[in-house]
């Protein structure tokens, strides 16, 4: 798939604890994808990525390391043809270039203009941002949470992963066949193991881990355990998913299961958190 | 390395003397070549974003922050 992503998104992947945008750029640079730039389109990137707010948060040669890659990393394309057929004129670089590059899709966040354009031409616009979670009782305390529902895909789920805009089966969202209308099973993708015991707490990628239904399945080392959602303690801060597993059975240390929680999560979190607080749990 | 064609990269002095020697420029260039390749840049940005996003989550920097900033620049760039 030809790719071309547009400079709000290449940001958001850049910086953003987010990591939808960060995945879709890396699946455009990954062979077969081809993520397609022109000197306009990374004029933008440029000026976005530099833009004087960032500077006391990031250094500016963390951001000319991400976007040098970018450029190595893209095929070039200069278009020749000038295009003036978006509502925002100067969103009429990622047409031009989706044009001359045969790009397959644009990726923008910008609902407004190129999402809005979809399709044009050949070319199909879609958002980098998932829908909100849906979270319903499901009875007798049990709840659903964690879903995340793909939006503004013309074909559907499985065009997008076959695209490969979403993550794959194979890579943390996948259809679960027993769900109701197809949802999508989260499996946050870092799969990190802490070990309480180490005194620098060292971070290690040793385990598996998924979310879905009203459970989350846990596999660190050995260890095997499943905890219902419900059952979680609320963060204070609802950044990460943090479940105790048990010892690990080589070294004695507790496992400790992490993720970052998205704002998908944090959402559903809440949600669960504020059902379940209306139950009296 | 076969089918090589020599090619002038612009580097900074401390690099040009690191590059002095010719076992040393080979292995840059089977470096760029793979990198141009496809497959190590995936990684290779993957840990650039990664050293990115700690730094800016050290600073305190917020996504809401971000989504604010690209709002502004993108009224900014319409304007």
């Amino acid at each position: 798939m030809i790719v071309v992503i547009d400079a709000s998104t290449f940001v958001s992947a850049a910086l953003k604890a987010d990591s939808l945008p960060e995945r879709a750029l890396l699946r455009a640079v990954d062979a077969p994808n081809r993520l397609i730039l022109s000197q306009a389109v990374e004029d933008e990137y440029r000026e976005a990525i530099f833009r004087a707010k960032f500077d006391r948060f990031v250094s500016v040669e963390r951001r000319q390391r991400i976007l040098d890659i970018v450029v190595v990393a893209a095929e070039r394309i200069e278009p020749t043809e000038t295009v003036r057929e978006c509502h925002d004129p100067k969103d009429d670089k990622y047409l031009a270039l989706a044009a001359a590059g045969n790009a397959d899709v644009i990726v923008s966040s910008d609902a407004r203009h190129l999402l809005s354009m979809d399709p044009w031409r050949d070319t199909h616009s879609v958002p980098i941002e998932l829908s909100r979670p849906r979270v319903t009782a499901a009875g007798q305390g049990r709840f659903r949470s964690g879903f995340l529902w793909p939006r503004g895909f013309p074909d559907g789920l499985e065009a997008a992963q076959h695209r490969g805009l979403l993550p794959g089966i194979d890579q943390g969202l996948h259809l679960r066949p027993d769900l109701p209308r197809r949802e999508l099973e989260h499996q946050p993708s870092p799969r990190r193991v802490l070990d309480d015991r180490a005194g620098d707490r060292v971070r290690r990628p040793l385990g598996q881990c998924g979310i879905g239904g009203s459970t989350a399945e846990i596999h660190l080392r050995g260890v095997y355990r499943r905890i219902r959602l419900a059952d979680l303690a609320p963060s204070g801060t609802l950044h990460e998913w943090r479940v105790v597993v048990g010892p690990d059975r080589r070294s004695g240390s507790r496992l400790v299961w992490r993720a970052p929680m998205g704002e998908e999560d944090r959402d559903g979190r809440a949600q669960l958190g504020a059902i379940n607080d209306s139950l009296g749990k | 390395m076969d089918n090589t064609v020599d090619v002038m990269i612009p580097v900074d002095a401390e690099a040009a003397k690191a590059l002095e020697n010719p076992a040393r420029r080979e292995a840059v260039g089977r470096y760029v070549s793979s990198l141009l390749k496809g497959g190590r840049a995936r990684d290779v940005l993957a840990e650039a974003i990664a050293e990115a996003k700690r730094e800016a989550r050290a600073h305190g920097l917020t996504d809401e922050e971000i989504d604010a900033e690209l709002a502004e620049w993108r009224a900014e760039r319409q304007a």
